[in-house]
């Protein structure tokens, strides 16, 4: 699966400082300030309303069967 | 045979080996600098520099070690998601989220690793999807605006800096580190002897068809099946603190 992604390559060798330069650049991937249309739409969708979580989920109440009894 | 990492350099120059394979608990301990083994791992990657040994891995390894920065960017993301709207928030997501930002911050204090459980996040995609648009819910939406531009680098920034190479089992390749092609019997008689999990099995299976002589790896499971199946033709090499708690 996916071997197609990892064609032969040339071979290569770590380069000294590898994880350091590894790290800072781990370090400056940081959250995104959210654009204006983002945080619109997030408000929309979290701002405060009914949550459905909160919402006591009501089983629908089957009428008794007249089973003739 | 199981050696710690501080046997490693002499071995390698004794013997002088040339490849190594290093697999996912080792990579992702070198790239998260709150694992347990993070300096030990470090000092690893330098020597295998310093020596000039090739360092190999496979795509089983790049699926681990992207679900293991996956974990950890979601714990990240949800406390950045709560920073940004917990004055919107209400119920039991807010309480959750508070909840999570407690423990992740416990974590960071005392210097542990802050990846969120597969079941927590479970647990957040069933709380963020009851809000909903009319086209996406409220965990797509999360993904797509917090988690997505922060987890796309991670692999590629790796193969930048790390400058692995892939052993590849493509049947139509020659490939000169391979004695044999892994057949999935061999991986899964590894799950049913060893009860180790299939992308492990997979990994290991890799490695002793290959003619590499070197596993490095901070899994202490991985590291006494790996030993006992290559029967001593190869050798692993696990941190010195790990390898500790066993003598």
């Amino acid at each position: 699966m996916y071997e197609e992604d990892e064609p032969n390559q040339p071979l290569k060798y770590l380069k000294p400082g590898s994880v350091a330069r590894f790290r800072e650049f781990y370090n400056k991937i940081v959250k995104t300030p959210l654009t204006p249309e983002q945080r619109k739409e997030l408000l929309e969708v979290f701002g405060k309303k009914e949550n459905i979580e909160n919402t006591q989920i009501k089983r629908p109440v089957k009428p008794d069967k007249d089973i003739g009894i | 045979m199981i050696h710690p990492f501080s046997e490693m350099k002499n071995y390698i120059r004794k013997e002088k080996i040339a490849t190594c394979f290093v697999d996912t608990t080792v990579l992702f301990s070198a790239t998260y600098t709150l694992d347990v083994f993070n300096s030990e791992t470090e000092l690893i990657f330098d020597i295998i520099s310093n020596e000039k040994i090739l360092p190999f891995t496979n795509i089983n390894v790049r699926a681990e070690f992207l679900e293991n920065h996956r974990r950890v960017l979601i714990a990240e993301c949800l406390i950045d998601f709560l920073e940004d709207f917990s004055s919107e928030l209400n119920g039991p997501l807010l309480e959750k989220l508070k909840s999570h930002r407690t423990v992740y911050r416990r974590k960071i204090a005392d210097e542990k690793s802050a990846k969120i459980d597969v079941g927590q996040i479970k647990v957040f995609r069933r709380l963020l999807s009851s809000f909903k648009t009319s086209k996406e819910n409220g965990w797509i939406i999360f993904c797509r605006d917090y988690l997505n531009s922060r987890l796309k680098p991670i692999w590629p920034g790796t193969e930048i800096f790390f400058d692995l190479n892939f052993i590849s089992i493509r049947t139509n390749d020659k490939n000169d580190f391979m004695l044999r092609n892994p057949q999935w019997e061999e991986a899964i008689s590894l799950m049913g002897l060893y009860g180790i999990a299939s992308n492990d099995a997979m990994i290991l299976n890799m490695f002793l068809c290959s003619k590499i002589p070197i596993l490095i790896t901070t899994d202490l499971e991985m590291a006494e099946v790996a030993s006992k199946t290559s029967n001593g033709t190869k050798r692993i090499f696990v941190p010195d603190a790990l390898l500790s708690t066993v003598h």
